[in-house]
């Protein structure tokens, strides 16, 4: 599971190294031990190369370092914060290079998605999926980043609120009107 | 042209592969690097941080804006602290082309006939001047009065009894000494004032200058102190002197004719001789004495208006104290510090004089006081009350509580 996922005795104990961390920065070290590696394929995800992951990762943690006095415990793991870092990390590095998203799914994601959002039977699952990719062409980055959060990261809606600074009652309705939005799209017929 | 490129179960880098990116050392120096230098690069960035800048240069702007016309508005050299408790003056009208004498019990002062010029240096030949005048007997006067004591141009302060203060008028329009001519004055003091010389408080120089000897006579009658001591012993027995008649010493009656025995006419001198030097240890006795306890009159001219101390210049070896103002969470009184010359002051009895509290410009305040003795620390807080306490040549830390409005329990700290 991911490191979001801890107990109440895990996350007390990671804030005890953040305070730690707070105090002298050079003791951020476990906590980058810990993260990197989720935070890296959070990002290669999304990017699709690995020396890019690689540049940008460093970034997140340089900046979450450099903020570290700023965070404030709030009852969530670490990791939600260093997730929004990442994000917007990522969304700066589409803004300025205008380059094409990448989004990796997983085929269980996908099938769950999936139950989700088609509920037209008879067709062939192969082609279901492909009609659901291409109607996740045309939804825009913010939603096509809730969908990956909640299917393909499987992150609850609190996480997800967190990591998006939105109300986790907001993060569930954005998510249903996306869905609502592909089922729509999806019972049209294919042209 | 597709908006995302989807990837569906990707190979994505293993544990290994990543750990090839993992280095903390360098993400360690990166953030030295960039803490280092970041509220400059913010600045160029961030709003927030520019506003920030804006911010101080102005809040430091109006600061000195303040610090300058605290300056320009500097304080009068003499300032009296409490303008109702100020040592009145004594008032007395005269004559202009005719001057006058004027006597007190200690102190007289005599104007010559046609001695006033108006600020402009014209003579005044007739009218009425009114002469005011008042004695400063002490310290505490120098005090109320907001006398500063200090020497020009160096460490020295006057220890001063008394200081005599001098004005003119013409109606309301303050005058000044013809050139030339001066006030005769006599201060009459005791016989122990006869070590002090005459000093000028200079308000354009800044401080207490040296002015002139003064004349001294010791008021008291030898004569009347002659006679009232028992007459001087005469000689009774025999001399050939031709001091005391030859037959007063010869022997009565019987065997008068007889020759004076060479004993008895030396007994009768050594008695002389004795009671003698008696007489003359009690005459100089009863000289000394009275020189002791007769006043001195000292004399001098004060050849313009201000104030004049007889003194001495006191140069004792001092250690200097640092000062700061708190309040009663110990959290220092900023802005009220710049002022603290005006604020504390030192009275040492044995010294006789008031020092001021110094001021480096840079924060720091110190009180200078006598190795020896006790002292009093005065505060004196704008608009407020004065506090006091004692403080002895150990003391290291002192309180003097004095409160202004509703600001009570401000503190002096002496270390």
């Amino acid at each position: 599971l991911p490191a979001y996922h801890q107990t109440k005795s895990q996350i007390q104990q990671e804030q005890n190294e953040i305070l730690a961390a707070q105090r002298d920065p050079k003791r951020f070290g476990p906590v980058y031990e810990r993260y990197y590696d989720q935070i890296f394929l959070f990002i290669i995800k999304r990017t699709g190369e690995e020396m890019l992951a690689a540049d940008l990762c460093s970034q997140v943690f340089l900046k979450a370092m450099l903020n570290l006095k700023k965070y404030r415990f709030k009852g969530l793991p670490f990791s939600a914060w260093l997730y929004r870092i990442a994000i917007n990390e990522v969304n700066q590095y589409f803004r300025d290079n205008k380059a094409t998203r990448h989004i990796s799914l997983e085929s269980s994601g996908l099938m769950h998605m999936l139950e989700e959002v088609d509920e037209r039977e008879g067709e062939p699952e192969q082609a279901q999926i492909a009609h659901m990719l291409r109607t996740l062409q045309g939804l825009k980055p913010d939603d096509i980043q809730l969908i990956e959060l909640r299917y393909f990261e499987r992150l609850r809606f609190k996480e997800i609120a967190a990591i998006l600074h939105i109300t986790e009652n907001n993060a569930k309705v954005r998510l249903s009107r996306i869905l609502k939005r592909m089922r729509k799209k999806m019972e049209q017929p294919t042209g | 042209m597709p908006k995302y490129k989807i990837h569906i179960d990707p190979k994505l880098p293993g544990p290994e592969q990543i750990a090839r990116h993992k280095d903390f050392k360098k993400l360690y120096g990166d953030y030295q690097t960039a803490t280092r230098f970041r509220f400059w690069r913010e600045l160029r960035t961030n709003p927030r941080y520019f506003a920030t800048l804006v911010m101080i240069v102005a809040v430091g702007a109006l600061v000195w804006q303040a610090f300058q016309s605290d300056e320009k508005k500097a304080k009068p050299f003499i300032n009296p602290p409490f303008a109702v408790q100020n040592i009145p003056y004594q008032e007395v009208l005269l004559d202009a082309e005719t001057g006058k004498d004027i006597k007190m019990d200690l102190l007289q002062i005599k104007v010559p006939p046609l001695a006033w010029a108006d600020s402009s240096g014209e003579a005044i030949n007739e009218g009425e001047i009114r002469l005011a005048y008042r004695v400063l007997k002490d310290p505490a006067d120098f005090f109320m009065a907001g006398l500063p004591m200090h020497f020009v141009g160096s460490e020295k302060y006057l220890e001063a009894s008394p200081v005599i203060e001098l004005r003119a008028y013409r109606g309301e329009e303050s005058i000044q000494l013809r050139k030339g001519v001066a006030v005769n004055m006599a201060f009459d003091g005791s016989s122990k004032d006869s070590v002090l010389s005459v000093f000028y408080l200079s308000e354009r120089e800044k401080g207490w200058a040296a002015w002139q000897e003064p004349e001294r006579e010791l008021l008291f009658d030898e004569e009347a102190i002659l006679a009232s001591l028992p007459n001087k012993p005469r000689l009774r027995s025999i001399r050939s002197d031709g001091e005391v008649p030859l037959d007063e010493l010869r022997p009565k009656g019987v065997g008068a004719s007889a020759p004076v025995a060479q004993g008895s006419s030396n007994a009768d001198e050594n008695d002389y001789r004795r009671r003698l030097a008696d007489w003359e240890h009690m005459r100089d006795a009863a000289l000394a004495a009275a020189r002791d306890s007769a006043a001195l009159r000292m004399r001098f001219q004060a050849s313009r208006l201000g104030y004049f101390g007889l003194g001495e210049i006191f140069d004792a070896e001092v250690s200097k104290h640092k000062i700061k103002l708190v309040n009663q969470q110990g959290k220092r009184i900023g802005p009220k510090l710049h002022k603290a010359d005006e604020t504390v002051y030192l009275y040492e009895p044995g010294v006789s004089t008031l020092r001021p509290c110094r001021y480096n410009g840079e924060g720091k305040h110190w009180i200078e006081r006598s190795t020896e003795g006790e002292a009093m620390l005065w505060m004196r807080l704008p608009d407020g009350q004065m506090g006091v306490t004692m403080i002895y040549p150990d003391t290291e830390e002192a309180t003097v509580k004095a409160s202004v409005g509703n600001r009570e329990g401000l503190l002096l700290l002496v270390k």
